[in-house]
């Protein structure tokens, strides 16, 4: 259990929320003066806090960390905080507020700045922490470009030992790194380049474990060989490193050190020591630079900490949100002059929580976001706070065919999008680029091939009608086509996440978007629940963007045919959650007492009669094919006779089938939903995780009436309440969304409420003959499939007229109770428990 | 034991500060900023500390009888002074007062010190942190009432904290910083004095912030830094000569 986690659930507590804001000035007017000794550089007085980071014309600058180092880097920066001072060095080398053409400049040069505050200050202890840049890229070892190449780690190799991709001893994430050791020992590292800051603190962590009696070591020297660091944190001459002792658990090692003065270039190497025959493992490494300390503005409002609102809807919906909604700043006149001086909308945000006097590491990370623009008053400043999928933003596809690239394009195509095609299509017409030289383009990037070209519905022969340029995506025909009409069989982009080979999975199609599309930082991809989506989700899939859309769409669609959802995380990091049935021993547990406002409720509003899949585009026609399925006895139970259309990225028809037979399992009944307020146990959970939940209630009678009975619910809603720790959710039976896999009739027994497992044989009743009876309490009373009490199974307690309790008395049409759910006796007309009529439920005294 | 005193009119905060070294991130400004959270930090450095800020209050300076200080960092080994002088040059300063280290460093001069340049100079052999910080600083004159507030003040200990509670009874807190405040009467006070609270409430309101000494002979033990918490209440008890006043302070924080 971590500090904060002690935190979270303390009753006591002093709570500190740290806001970490990066707005951005435009800085190119500024004035600029040519360093003298560093001619490359153009230098700007500049005392509004650290630039972290600095972007010309929309290209980010490389922060150099020295003066010799921006020298000689085209497009960096150089902060010099002691003589506050911001340097350049320009794409051009030239000044950066050139006005070729007054008044305009030629650069729009943005200087990113944290701003820091919280919701208070100490008398006895300031809240000030520095600044942590990561310098490691991928430490987590989770991007390969193969099962051997780490995509940021290089690898070396002696021997036969190997570097490999490990997804099943990782420590954290979807792989970790292992070395395999040959039997003579031969050495196996990765290494990485890195910058620190001459003299800045840093620290270094990283775990790692060892089959057998193996050590390894990790090794950081500067580029040049003349510095090594020691497990004492200094630097030495001689070549060194650091041991790491043999254990065969995840073991963590952690360094702090200051970088050495003169060097900024090092290299960092994680290699086996003494292996012979054995495996060297490496995970979660990180190495930070701890920059500027920072105080933290106490203007965040004792009201100002919005709830933390984070929601999904059910698959066939599939919004997403996550939102602070509102952070709230008292405005002592500094946010009149800064939300003028900055630009902040769509500018980074995020939120930490931890309790007094916590280490710097202790305050959690609750949200990484955009800013809102903020809105000001004499008295208070407000900001919106969004979720970062900022592609959401962003139309695919963005380039279009245009006559300045295509001098001989169709009549027609000018300003047309040129298609994304992800997958297999039968039917894609092509757009001829080239009237003099009949070239046809089919996509905007590489594709995987062209099986099949028509002309006119005729087969064509490659290389003797036309040939295929697969990596400009081109057709070239042989002759004029005139106005023939082309359409070719085409399977799209290579795109799986692993190697970057063709791909038909959700997974693979929904990562190039985000990634080379949507241009998330694939570190930003939390790549364990897109691998556990990739392998459970094998369904064939199909996109073709070819109208200028929200990438959300794409999105949206997938979503929708491989039923997970896209959570941004707590870290920043988005992740694709698939629906799992069941529930896992770390499934959190709520028990009737730790419920506050607790609600059951169905919302009938959910309930379709039949549900159409729309699945294999022919982008050609612009039509899909279809497959329906439908449940009648919807329009009878609910009156609701209501069509839920999918256009699905499905592109068989028996995958499209199964999709269907889902669908109609989970919305042929009213969402059942229950809602209430619960303890911080929930706060650092997600929507779309599971929660098992357990909800009592006395009678008038004094007997306890069991709600809920340790059943799983799927979040759709988390409110966490900042101020308390706790959490307002609102959740779904999770039974119901697992569609066509539950029990139509009664997945739970209705006296005891505890699920039942197996086929609906179980739990549907006899009142009878007994026969399909709750296996747990032993009782149950009427068809949940028609609401009498009649079996459907086996015919013989349909009218069966007796009462259930006394046995002596005929019971017509149901024999339990609707107030109190126990027997009751039709003649007496008195439910024998709770003592109310049976007939009009309403509470009539024995005698 | 003296009357009580308000050290309001801050000379200070006009002056120009010129810190003997700086971390950018925290100004020596930082020390005029009403918030004593907000601090200034010397440079990072190791061993003995020693550093001085200098405030220049310009070639007219006022007089000043007080000095205090909010929020420092200085450990108990620590010798600080407030020095001045009429030109800053600091080998034998005209002022130069060894202060009692304490939460709150105030001190008392029993004539007016009208000097140009003024001094605060630490060193420090075993400091808390890398560095020395300092959080908010009076320079100036006080008042002190002629008659002092009546014996019968009122003193709270206030809590902020947020609580709740379950059902059940359980409790639930999200603690906050505790803070004084005081209720007080001045009675039968002359026109003179009078006018100084009328001036004292014009300047300050119940939003800006000034020291407050209820006893100069326990000047370390009776000392806060606050602000009026409501509006001064005078009331005319007779002759055009008398008068009483209540007023309520509050701690800040």
């Amino acid at each position: 259990m971590t500090d904060f986690a002690r935190f979270i659930k303390d009753t006591d507590s002093w709570k500190v929320f740290l806001v970490d804001l990066n707005p951005c000035e435009e800085v190119e007017s500024y004035t600029w003066t040519q360093d003298g000794t560093f001619t490359n550089l153009w230098w700007a007085s500049y005392t509004d806090g650290a630039v972290n980071r600095v972007t010309q014309d929309g290209v980010e600058y490389t922060e150099a960390y020295s003066l010799t180092e921006a020298n000689d880097l085209a497009e960096s920066f150089y902060y010099d905080l002691a003589a506050q001072r911001l340097y350049l060095r320009t794409t051009d080398t030239d000044d950066p507020s050139e006005q070729t053409t007054p008044p305009a400049y030629d650069y729009v040069i943005l200087a990113y700045v944290w701003k820091y505050f919280s919701n208070t200050q100490y008398s006895d202890s300031l809240i000030a922490f520095p600044r942590l840049t990561q310098t490691l890229l991928d430490g987590d070892c989770e991007q390969w470009t193969s099962a051997t190449v780490p995509t940021h780690w290089t690898g070396a190799v002696a021997g036969s030992s190997t570097v490999n991709r490990e997804g099943t001893e990782q420590y954290e994430g979807a792989y970790c790194v292992r070395l395999t050791i040959d039997g003579s020992n031969n050495a196996a590292s990765v290494r990485q380049n890195i910058r620190l800051k001459p003299g800045a603190r840093c620290k270094l962590t990283l775990r790692y474990k060892h089959s057998g009696t193996a050590t390894s070591f990790v090794q950081i020297k500067n580029s040049g060989n003349n510095q090594y660091l020691l497990s004492s944190g200094s630097w030495s001459g001689s070549a060194d490193h650091i041991n790491l002792a043999n254990t065969t658990e995840w073991a963590e090692y952690q360094l702090e050190f200051v970088a050495h003065a003169t060097y900024t270039s090092y290299v960092i190497t994680l290699s086996s020591d003494a292996a012979t025959s054995a495996n060297c493992y490496f995970d979660a490494a990180q190495l930070y630079i701890e920059r500027e300390d920072n105080e933290y503005l106490p203007y965040i409002t004792t009201q100002g900490m919005s709830d933390l609102h984070q929601s999904v809807s059910p698959f066939y919906e599939t919004a997403m949100t996550m939102e602070f909604g509102e952070l709230q700043f008292t405005n002592d006149g500094w946010w009149y002059e800064n939300i003028q001086k900055y630009y902040w909308n769509m500018k980074e945000a995020r939120i930490r929580f931890g309790a007094r006097d916590s280490e710097q590491k202790d305050f959690e990370e609750v949200f990484q976001g955009m800013i809102r623009y903020p809105k000001a008053t004499d008295l208070l400043v407000k900001i919106d706070l969004v979720d970062s999928k900022a592609y959401t933003y962003k139309n695919l596809p963005e380039t279009i065919y245009d006559i300045v690239t295509y001098a001989n394009l169709e009549d027609g195509a000018e300003g047309t999008p040129i298609p994304i095609i992800y997958g297999e299509f039968t039917e894609v017409v092509p757009v001829c680029i080239s009237t003099t030289t009949f070239v046809f383009r089919i996509a905007s990037h590489a594709i995987e091939s062209v099986e099949a070209v028509y002309k006119n519905g005729e087969l064509l022969t490659v290389a003797t009608d036309y040939t295929v340029d697969l990596s400009a995506a081109t057709i070239t025909m042989e002759e004029d086509p005139e106005q023939a009409y082309i359409v070719c069989h085409v399977k799209g982009r290579k795109c799986s996440m692993l190697d970057g080979t063709y791909s038909e999975n959700v997974a693979d199609i929904l990562y190039d978007i985000l990634v080379t599309y949507g241009g998330v930082d694939p570190d930003k991809i939390d790549r364990a629940s897109f691998l556990d989506l990739r392998g459970a989700r094998s369904q064939k899939h199909h996109l073709w963007l070819g109208v200028s859309e929200p990438a959300l769409e794409a999105v949206r669609t997938l979503q929708m045919s491989a039923l997970f959802h896209l959570v941004p995380l707590r870290n920043g990091r988005l992740g694709a959650f698939r629906y799992t049935e069941g529930v896992d021993s770390d499934t959190p547990v709520l028990e009737s007492q730790e419920i506050d406002g607790f609600g059951l409720e169905y919302d009938t509003s959910s309930a379709y009669s039949k549900v159409k899949i729309n699945y294999g585009l022919l982008p050609s026609e612009n039509h899909y094919e279809s497959i329906e399925t439908s449940d009648e006895a919807v329009t009878w139970r609910h009156h609701t006779e209501n069509t839920l259309d999918i256009t699905s990225s499905l592109r068989l028809a028996a995958e499209a089938s199964e999709l269907a037979d889902y669908y109609i399992g989970v919305v042929k009944s009213p969402m059942k939903l229950v809602s209430g307020t619960v303890p911080s146990t929930l706060f650092l959970s997600y929507p779309g995780s599971k929660v098992i939940i357990s909800k009592q209630r006395s009678l008038p009678d004094g007997t306890i009436f069991n709600v809920l009975t340790s059943e799983p619910y799927r979040i759709l809603d988390l409110k966490k309440k900042m101020s308390n720790g706790k959490v307002e959710i609102l959740a779904w039976d999770d039974l119901q969304s697992s569609g066509g896999t539950f029990c139509e009739s009664c997945y739970s027994c209705q006296l005891c409420n505890t699920v039942q497992s197996g086929s609906c044989s179980s739990c549907f009743t006899c009142q009878l003959c007994n026969s399909g009876q709750c296996t747990t309490c032993q009782d149950c009373y009427y068809c949940q499939v028609c609401d009498t009490s009649q079996c459907e199974a086996c015919q013989i307690c349909v009218g069966c007229q007796s009462c259930n309790t006394c046995q002596t008395t005929q019971c017509a049409d149901c024999v339990t109770c609707q107030v109190c759910n126990t027997g009751q006796c039709d003649s007496c007309e008195d439910c024998i428990t709770c003592e109310n009529c049976y007939h009009c439920q309403h509470y009539i005294p024995i005698g | 034991m003296t009357n009580c005193s308000f050290l309001y009119e801050n000379l200070f905060d006009a002056a120009v500060l010129t810190p003997s070294t700086q971390n950018n991130n925290f100004p020596a400004t930082n020390i005029q900023h009403r918030w004593f959270t907000k601090v200034w930090r010397s440079t990072d450095d190791t061993g003995t500390l020693t550093e001085s800020v200098v405030a220049d209050l310009g070639a007219s300076p006022g007089a000043v009888w007080a000095f205090a200080l909010k929020k420092h960092n200085f450990s108990s080994s620590a010798v600080v002074k407030i020095q001045a002088n009429a030109t800053n040059v600091w080998t034998s300063p005209s002022v130069n007062v060894t202060l009692t280290m304490a939460d709150l460093l105030v001190y008392f001069w029993s004539s007016a010190q009208t000097y140009r340049y003024w001094r605060l100079y630490i060193v420090d052999s075993a400091p808390a942190a890398d560095y020395l910080e300092v959080g908010r600083m009076f320079l100036g004159p006080y008042y002190s009432p002629s008659i002092n507030m009546s014996n019968n003040y009122k003193k709270r200990l206030s809590d902020p904290s947020d609580l709740n509670w379950s059902d059940g009874g359980q409790l639930v807190t999200n603690q906050k910083s505790r803070f004084r405040q005081i209720e007080m009467v001045f009675q039968y006070l002359p026109p003179t004095d009078l006018a100084e609270f009328e001036a004292l409430f014009e300047d300050r309101g119940i939003g800006r912030e000034f020291f407050f000494c209820r006893d100069r002979d326990l000047k370390d033990s009776t000392t806060i830094y606050c602000r009026m918490n409501k509006d001064m209440e005078i009331e005319h008890v007779g002759l055009e000569q008398f008068y009483n006043i209540t007023m309520g302070i509050e701690e800040l924080r």
